[in-house]
């Protein structure tokens, strides 16, 4: 379990289950009745934003906790997604991630109050339980990786096996697991792994679980009766990224069936540019993501030359098509010619992924939330 | 005798109105000084007489309280110049004062922010002697802080040899892109070198360019009538043509990028 050198409750969430839990789990915790360190909010400086992963604050969330894909961007293809946010900030540290830009408390955030988010979503339920959800908590937490100490996935899963048309995506690089394989089968769980070769685990994300073992942990969800996904991603190029990537689908298709999964989805290292600075200071100039060469793409965000992307794109889309025609990968956060050159379809026109980017489902739950505001 | 704080802000301040002194320290202008810290505070005083500042200035007279040892309330002084008192900022001000003075005059010149300067925050030695060159080569603020990206970059990587071989600032940026983007520019060069081969007609100019993330073929021709569009169309497929017969797969990246 994630040690944390401070751990604050604040008062409204004194009795909640996750410092119950706190206590079960012998963590001695500062109950606060404001929020400590206000005046270190704002930009973070490297080592403030180190040390906000080591700091634990649990309060209550007072917005709405369902929101659309922040992915969903003109000029990019993005699915249908919809995020349920129970906290932010995350205990491992991935040279790349984006919440580097995005962070602004010295403290990692964990949402007291899951039970307010699922009587969210059960409100939805009385109106659009028949739709084709996709929703997924790891937008600015991992899903998993603090699971064992708040065991939300236990009040999530059995809200959604009520609600078998809609689809729970849990996202994450840890291989915590084992305290929820009992409450399976739940189909409409997704467990969704991102991967990479280990050679990028060791060097880029620091503090997740190894490859194997994120691959041991999937087929665990598998055999206790949940679906599973991948998402390749980052892809990030190095001298062998060809060998360690077809190392990578080698590990995949030997493990795994095409039908054990819906998809796997890729996408290739990005970031806003203003990220880059902390990235340098954090990791240094022997990280790849900072002495990669990027550029300026259509969205404002540096990635690789696009030529490059495409081609690393189809190098994996065809090794997997080589091994299996069936296996089911699509381009998450693409641009729509990198999507067209390596499917030479739109997302809406490949099969299997239509329901993925249904833009009804968009509008519907875009107008069920202005009813509700 | 220390300099005036204004003189060193670059503040003008009119002759004979004589000084303005806080606690003995000398804030503006010069004999017979006024002691001002029995009737505002230090603060106040501050704002009232350098009503804006850059992050330049700002910096110069983060240096000076120190060297003064005046407790200043940073957080209300960087209220007043819209700028957030973090730990960020402290680190990119003390980043800024251990450059090269010429550096920091370039930067006060042309105004740079906090945020301008952010790439100085890798750089373990401050005082580079690359950065010298900014006070005789002088970029424009948009040069300048592309340079300066590239080369606390560059430094940060153990890459030698940064200084430019002429003073066109232009072909400096070249160089240090370059060193900075080695794959990618001879992919580029590459392609153009590809792509000069093949059969254009002579009145079509071709330029093999990159915007952003994006490369691509750069193609003019001038049409006079619809005739000589037919026959620029005619022209251009004929290239295409060869092109698939003669390098189809010339839009692809060599395997070892
Ligand atoms: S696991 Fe995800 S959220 Fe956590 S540090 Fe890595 S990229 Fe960021």
């Amino acid at each position: 379990m994630t040690v944390f050198e401070k751990i604050f409750v604040h008062k409204n969430a004194v009795d909640s289950k996750v410092a119950l839990r706190l206590k079960e789990l012998n963590l001695n915790f500062e109950v606060v009745s404001e929020e400590p360190l206000q005046d270190k909010k704002g930009e973070l400086s490297a080592s403030e934003f180190d040390k906000s992963k080591k700091q634990l604050y649990v309060k209550k969330f007072e917005g709405q906790f369902f929101k659309r894909c922040p992915g969903a961007k003109p000029g990019l293809t993005c699915c249908n997604y919809f995020v349920l946010n129970l906290g932010q900030q995350c205990d491992m540290n991935c040279s790349y991630c984006y919440l580097q830009s995005f962070i602004n408390s010295p403290l990692l955030t964990i949402y007291s109050n899951v039970d307010d988010s699922i009587a969210e979503l059960e409100k939805m339920k009385q109106s659009m339980a028949n739709d084709k959800f996709r929703i997924g908590t790891g937008e600015v937490i991992d899903s998993l990786s603090l699971d064992d100490l708040t065991l939300y996935s236990h009040d999530l899963i059995e809200f959604f096996k009520t609600v078998p048309n809609w689809q729970l995506e849990f996202k994450t690089k840890s291989d915590k697991v084992d305290h929820f394989l009992h409450l399976g089968p739940a189909k409409n769980v997704i467990v969704s792994w991102s991967l990479n070769p280990e050679f990028i685990v060791s060097s880029e994300e620091h503090g997740t679980a190894s490859l194997a073992n994120r691959l041991i942990a999937a087929k665990k969800c598998i055999d206790a009766g949940f679906k599973i996904a991948f998402h390749i991603d980052p892809v990030i190029w190095h001298e062998n990224w060809k060998e360690n990537y077809l190392g990578l689908v080698d590990q995949i298709t030997k493990q795994f069936k095409p039908s054990d999964m819906p998809y796997i989805s890729l996408g290739a290292l990005r970031f806003q540019p203003e990220q880059r600075h902390i990235m340098k200071q954090r990791f240094g100039m022997k990280s790849l993501v900072n002495t990669a060469e990027l550029f300026s793409s259509a969205d404002g965000k540096l990635r690789y030359d696009q030529k490059l992307r495409q081609h690393m794109f189809d190098t994996i889309i065809s090794a997997f098509k080589e091994r299996d025609s069936k296996w089911n990968i699509f381009l998450c956060m693409e641009q729509p010619e990198t999507w067209l050159a390596a499917n030479k379809s739109l997302p809406k026109q490949t099969d299997g992924l239509e329901s993925l980017f249904d833009h009804n489902l968009i509008r519907k739950h875009k107008k069920f939330s202005e009813i509700q505001s | 005798m220390k300099h005036a704080l204004n003189s060193l802000l670059n503040y003008t301040w009119p002759k004979h109105a004589g000084g303005v002194t806080w606690n003995q320290h000398t804030i503006a202008g010069a004999e017979p000084y006024k002691e001002l810290s029995d009737k505002l505070s230090i603060e106040e005083l501050l704002t009232d007489l350098f009503d804006t500042l850059n992050f330049s200035q700002f910096s110069i007279l983060y240096n000076w309280a120190n060297e003064c040892s005046l407790e200043i309330d940073w957080n209300k002084l960087c209220q007043h110049y819209n700028l957030r008192w973090s730990e960020i900022l402290k680190e990119t001000i003390q980043a800024y004062l251990e450059t090269p003075i010429e550096f920091q005059n370039w930067c006060f010149n042309k105004k740079l922010s906090a945020r301008d300067l952010a790439p100085l925050l890798i750089l373990e030695n401050k005082d580079n002697t690359v950065l010298k060159l900014f006070s005789t080569l002088t970029p424009s603020k948009s040069e300048g802080t592309q340079l300066l990206d590239l080369i606390c970059d560059l430094v940060s990587m153990g890459v030698k040899n940064l200084f430019p071989e002429t003073e066109d600032t232009k072909k400096w940026f070249k160089k240090l892109y370059k060193l900075r983007h080695p794959q990618s520019t001879a992919t580029d060069s590459q392609f153009s070198d590809k792509i000069t081969a093949w059969p254009w007609p002579k009145d079509f100019n071709t330029d093999w360019k990159r915007t952003g993330d994006k490369s691509f073929i750069d193609i003019s021709f001038k049409v006079e009538n619809q005739n000589d569009f037919d026959k620029k169309l005619s022209q251009l497929n004929y290239v295409k043509d060869w092109a698939n017969t003669n390098s189809p797969t010339w839009d692809q990246p060599k395997d070892n990028q």
